[in-house]
C-alpha cells in the first residue's frame, strides 16, 4: 500500500465522503429503509474512519466509527432513525467538517464530547442494540485500552469483526459465485483502498482451443498486466492444469475501459464481458445499470467464431482525473497570451501586405495564419472548457440547509434541484454560492408561508423551492422559484418609502418590477420582524452586488399569492470576454458586449443639461450621459466636435450613454485582474493586452451604473 | 492488419492493403513439417518468402530480411537453438513481429513461456487447416 500519506488527498477525499453522508442522509430521512442508501453512507462513514485512522486523526476516527456502527445497525434492520436523530446525525456530521478545517493545522481544538453524546442517544435509543453486538462493544473498549499502540490498530479490530463491507463481499459472492478466500480477501481489500475501480470480468473460451489454458493464461497475465487479479472462479490453479473453457475472473484496475478493451485481445477467446463493480457493490442495481456494449465486428474467422469482447460499464461517474487548479488558470493565462501573440502575428501579416503588396509569400502566410488561429482557438475553448464544472457542486449543498431551515420555522418546504448538469466556469461556481444560499433562505423564511397559511389560501401544506440552471445563449441562468406568497409591491413601496430608500415621488413613478427589485436595494427588509434566518435585510443588496461583480444580473419576478422568481443570468466565463474597443483622446477603453445595448452619434444639440447632469433622449428614453474623461479623469474628451459616438450600456433596466472618441473593433479580450491596489470605485474591473501589444481598460458598467445613477 | 479480400470460408486469407501477399518465415527441424505447413500457408494465399530448418539459422535468416516478415511460425522443439530462444532474439529486433509458435500438446509450460516472451499463439501439432487458419487469421488482423 502507498504509505506516502498525502494531506491533500485526504482532505478531498473527506470532503467527498462528507458531502455524500449528508447527501445520503437527507435520503434516508425521505426513504427510511432504503439499504441502498445505507449501505452509501456506511461506505462512506467508513472510508473517513480509514482515512482518519492512517493519519492518525483520533477525534474524527472515533466519531465516524460511532457513526459506522449505528449505520450498521440501521442496515441489519435493528433500528430504524426518526428525524430528531437524523437531526443528532447531522450536528455530528457539523462536528466532523469543523475537524476537517482543523485538519490542516493539525491541532484538533473541537470539543467532540457533545457529538458522541449525541450518538450514544441514538445508539440507547434501541435497547435491543447493546445487547445485539457485545462483542463489538468489548473489543473495542480493549482496542482502546490499547491506544498508544496506534490508532490503526483499532480499525484493523473493528475490520475484524467483519463490518467492512460485508454487504460488498456478498454482492461479490454473488457475481463471483462463490466467497474469497482470506488470500483473496487482501488482495481485494487491497483494491478496494486505492485507486482502484473493481471489474468482473466472464471469460469464454472457443471449444475449438487447443489448450484453452494458454488462453485463460493469457488472458490472466495481461489482467495482471494491467493491475490487480484478486480472485478467478475456478481458481488460477484449476485455470492452469485443466482445461477450462469459462471462467470469472475479479480484478481491480485503474484502467479505462477502453484501454482494457485493447488489451484483451487474445486468440481462442469467444468471449470476454468485462462489468464495472462499483456501482454494483454500492447500490446493487445490476439489471438497471447502463450497459455500453462493444462488441467487436469479426469477419475474419466467420460468424459462427465470433471474438466478442462486451463491456459492461454499470459505473455512471464519468472517469475523471483531479488536476490543480492552479494549473488550468495558468494554462488558460498563457492560451490568452497566445490569443494575444496570435492578434500580434495577424497585425503584422497585414502591416507587411500592406507594405509589399499581395505576394505568393504573404499569401502563404495569411494561409497558415488561418490555421494558426483555428488551432489557437480549439485550444483555447479546450482549455475553457476544462474550467467549465457541472453546478451541481454547489447545487448538493443547498438541501441540508433547506431541511433543516425549513424545520426550524416549521414550514414544510421541499426543494426541487433542476438542471444539476449545467455546466459553468469554476470561478463562477465558486462565487455563486453564497449569493444562491441567500436568495434560497429568503425564499424559505419570506417566500414560503406557514402551512396554516397555505391552508387557508388553498395551496398544498407543502411548499415547494425549484433550484434550477440552465443556458441561454453565452449565459447561465440560475433561478431559484418558491410557490409562497409572492412579493407585494404595494407593501414594497410603502416600506421603501418609509426607509426612505426612494422618495414618494419615485416610488409613483416606478414600474412594479422596478418596486419589487427594490428588496435588493441597500438597507431595505420587508419580514415583519427581523428573524434569524434572512438576516436584517442586509444581504440581499449584497447579493446583488456580489451577482454584478460576477458580471451577472439580478431580476426578480413576482405574483402576489403564487410565488416569486429570483433570477440571475450570468457570463459562462470571466476569464475570456467579447469587448467592444472605445477610446478616448489615447486611452483605450474595452465594454463588455454583454453590457452593450446600442451605439449611436450624438449631435451636441440632442444633449439636455440640467445643473450638473447632461442627459440625452433615446426615443422616449432620457438616459444619463457620461464622457469617458469624467469617469476616468485620464486624457481629454474632445468637447468642439459636434457629433460624437456614445455606447448605451445597460445592467437591467437602468442605462447609461457612455461619450467616447471613437470606436476600434470588436474583440475577445483576456481579462486581466487588477492588482487589489487598483481595485475599489474607480470603475475599472481589469485590463487587457490587445494584439499590437498596447493596453485597454475594462470598463466596469455595474459601478459605473451604481455611482452615476 | 485489414486484409482485402479475406475469406474465412474458403480458407483464403487475401491480400495486404496495397494488393500484395503476406509474407512469412516458417521454422521447423522436421523437413516433412517445414513442407506441409508452407503447402498449407501458400493455400490460404501467404507466400513462405524464407524456411529454417533450426534456430540459428532462423535467425540469420531474419535478420536480412528484417521488417519484411508478416509472420513467423516457429516450431519450440528444436535441437540447438529452440524455438523459444530464436523467439527472444527476434523480440529483441522487433517486439512487434507477428510469431506464431508450433508445438506438441503436451508442452503447455512451454508455450506458457513463449506468451510471456511475445509470441503472439500457438499452434498445436498435428494441427487442423481450420484451426490453423482460424490462429493466424486472428493473430495478423488483430495485432
Amino acid at each position: 500500500m502507498d504509505l506516502e500519506l498525502d494531506l491533500n488527498d485526504f482532505i478531498v477525499e473527506v470532503e467527498e465522503q462528507l458531502r455524500n453522508l449528508n447527501d445520503g442522509l437527507l435520503d434516508l430521512e425521505k426513504n427510511t429503509g432504503d439499504t441502498d442508501i445505507i449501505n452509501d453512507i456506511f461506505r462512506s462513514a467508513h472510508t473517513i474512519k480509514g482515512a482518519a485512522g492512517m493519519f492518525g486523526f483520533e477525534k474524527m476516527m472515533k466519531l465516524t466509527h460511532s457513526m459506522e456502527s449505528i449505520f450498521d445497525q440501521i442496515r441489519e434492520g435493528k433500528m430504524t432513525l426518526t428525524s430528531n436523530q437524523v437531526d443528532s446525525l447531522f450536528s455530528v456530521l457539523d462536528t466532523l467538517n469543523l475537524l476537517m478545517e482543523e485538519v490542516p493545522t493539525g491541532q484538533f481544538n473541537t470539543d467532540t464530547t457533545e457529538a458522541h453524546q449525541l450518538l450514544a442517544e441514538i445508539n440507547s435509543g434501541e435497547a435491543q442494540v447493546a445487547k445485539a453486538s457485545p462483542t463489538k462493544e468489548t473489543k473495542k473498549k480493549s482496542a482502546k485500552k490499547s491506544s498508544n499502540k496506534g490508532v490503526a490498530e483499532e480499525a484493523d479490530v473493528v475490520e475484524d469483526e467483519g463490518s467492512v463491507g460485508t454487504g460488498e463481499q456478498k454482492k461479490i459472492a454473488g457475481v463471483l459465485g462463490r466467497q474469497m478466500t482470506p488470500e483473496e480477501l487482501q488482495a481485494y481489500e487491497f483494491a478496494a483502498d486505492g485507486a482502484y475501480s473493481l471489474y468482473i470480468a466472464d471469460v469464454k473460451v472457443q471449444d475449438v482451443a487447443a489448450m484453452p489454458s494458454i488462453a485463460s493464461f493469457m488472458v490472466l497475465s495481461k489482467i495482471k498486466e494491467s493491475g490487480i487479479l484478486v480472485a478467478a472462479e475456478p481458481n488460477e490453479k484449476i485455470l492452469n492444469d485443466e482445461e477450462v473453457l469459462e471462467f470469472k475472473v475479479l480484478f481491480a484496475t485503474t484502467d479505462s475501459i477502453e484501454v482494457l478493451e485493447k488489451e484483451m485481445i487474445v486468440p481462442d477467446i469467444e468471449k470476454i464481458e468485462i462489468t464495472s463493480l462499483n456501482s454494483v457493490l454500492f447500490t446493487g442495481e445490476v439489471k438497471e445499470a447502463k450497459i455500453v456494449e462493444f462488441v467487436e465486428e469479426d469477419t475474419v474467422v466467420g460468424s459462427k467464431e465470433v471474438n466478442n469482447l462486451k463491456i459492461k460499464d454499470h459505473n455512471d461517474k464519468t472517469q475523471t482525473v483531479r488536476v490543480d487548479s492552479y494549473k488550468l488558470d495558468h494554462m488558460l493565462n498563457m492560451a490568452g497570451e497566445l490569443v494575444i501573440s496570435r492578434a500580434g502575428v495577424i497585425q503584422t501579416a497585414l502591416d507587411i501586405e500592406k507594405a509589399i503588396g499581395r505576394t505568393k509569400e504573404v499569401a502563404k502566410l495569411k494561409d497558415t495564419i488561418g490555421q494558426l488561429m483555428r488551432i489557437t482557438t480549439q485550444i483555447q475553448e479546450g482549455i475553457m472548457q476544462l474550467r467549465m464544472m457541472p453546478i451541481a457542486g454547489v447545487f448538493n449543498k443547498y438541501p441540508r440547509v433547506i431541511r433543516d431551515l425549513s424545520r426550524k420555522v416549521n414550514k414544510e418546504i421541499d426543494l426541487v434541484l433542476e438542471g444539476k448538469e449545467t455546466e459553468l466556469d469554476k470561478s463562477v461556481v465558486e462565487q455563486i454560492t453564497d449569493p444562491l444560499m441567500h436568495i434560497l433562505r429568503n425564499a424559505v423564511d419570506h417566500g414560503i408561508e406557514s402551512p396554516e397559511d397555505r391552508k387557508k389560501a388553498g395551496k398544498p401544506l407543502k411548499g415547494t423551492v425549484y433550484l434550477r440552471a440552465y443556458h441561454r445563449g453565452s449565459s447561465i441562468i440560475i433561478e431559484v422559484e418558491d410557490d409562497g406568497k409572492g412579493i407585494n409591491p404595494e407593501i414594497i413601496k410603502k416600506k421603501a418609502i418609509e426607509k426612505g430608500v426612494i422618495t414618494e415621488a419615485a416610488g409613483n413613478s416606478m414600474s412594479e418590477k422596478e418596486i419589487i427589485e427594490l428588496v435588493l436595494a441597500p438597507g431595505f427588509s420587508t419580514a415583519e420582524t427581523v428573524s434569524d434566518l434572512s438576516g436584517r435585510g442586509v444581504g440581499m443588496d449584497v447579493v446583488k452586488r456580489n451577482i454584478e461583480g460576477l458580471r451577472g444580473i439580478v431580476e426578480i419576478y413576482s405574483e402576489v399569492g403564487k410565488g416569486s422568481v429570483f433570477s440571475i443570468k450570468l457570463p459562462l466565463t470571466l476569464a475570456i470576454i467579447p469587448a467592444l474597443l472605445t477610446f478616448v483622446h489615447k486611452t483605450l477603453y474595452a465594454v463588455p458586449l454583454v453590457n452593450i445595448i446600442e451605439i449611436l452619434d450624438i449631435k451636441k444639440s440632442q444633449i439636455n443639461r440640467v445643473i450638473d447632469e447632461e442627459t440625452i433622449r433615446v426615443r422616449d428614453q432620457i438616459i444619463r450621459l457620461i464622457r469617458m474623461d469624467e469617469i476616468f479623469g485620464i486624457g481629454r474628451f474632445n468637447r468642439e466636435k459636434d457629433v460624437f459616438q456614445v455606447v448605451i450600456v445597460g445592467i437591467g433596466d437602468k442605462q447609461l450613454a457612455l461619450g467616447v472618441d471613437g470606436l476600434l473593433d470588436e474583440q475577445d479580450i483576456v481579462v486581466k485582474s487588477l492588482d487589489k491596489g487598483l481595485t475599489g470605485s474607480i470603475s475599472i474591473s481589469g485590463a487587457t493586452i490587445l494584439g499590437n501589444g498596447k493596453i485597454a481598460l475594462i470598463a466596469d458598467i455595474a459601478s459605473m451604473i451604481e455611482e452615476y445613477i | 492488419m485489414e486484409l482485402i479480400k479475406h475469406d474465412p470460408e474458403n480458407l483464403f486469407m487475401g491480400t495486404k492493403r496495397d494488393g500484395k501477399k503476406l509474407t512469412c518465415m516458417v521454422v521447423d527441424d522436421v523437413p516433412f513439417m517445414v513442407k506441409t505447413l508452407s503447402k498449407l500457408l501458400e493455400k490460404f494465399g501467404i507466400e513462405v518468402v524464407q524456411t529454417a530448418a533450426n534456430g540459428v539459422e532462423a535467425v540469420e535468416k531474419y535478420k536480412t530480411l528484417k521488417g519484411r516478415l508478416d509472420l513467423i511460425t516457429c516450431d519450440i522443439t528444436m535441437p540447438e537453438m529452440d524455438g523459444l530462444q530464436v523467439l527472444e532474439k527476434v523480440m529483441q529486433f522487433d517486439r512487434t513481429q507477428r510469431v506464431v509458435m508450433i508445438s506438441a500438446l503436451g508442452s503447455k509450460e512451454k508455450v506458457k513461456t513463449a506468451m510471456q516472451l511475445g509470441a503472439k499463439y500457438f499452434i498445436v501439432k498435428p494441427f487442423k487447416a481450420e484451426d490453423v487458419f482460424r490462429i493466424l487469421s486472428f493473430v495478423i488482423t488483430k495485432f
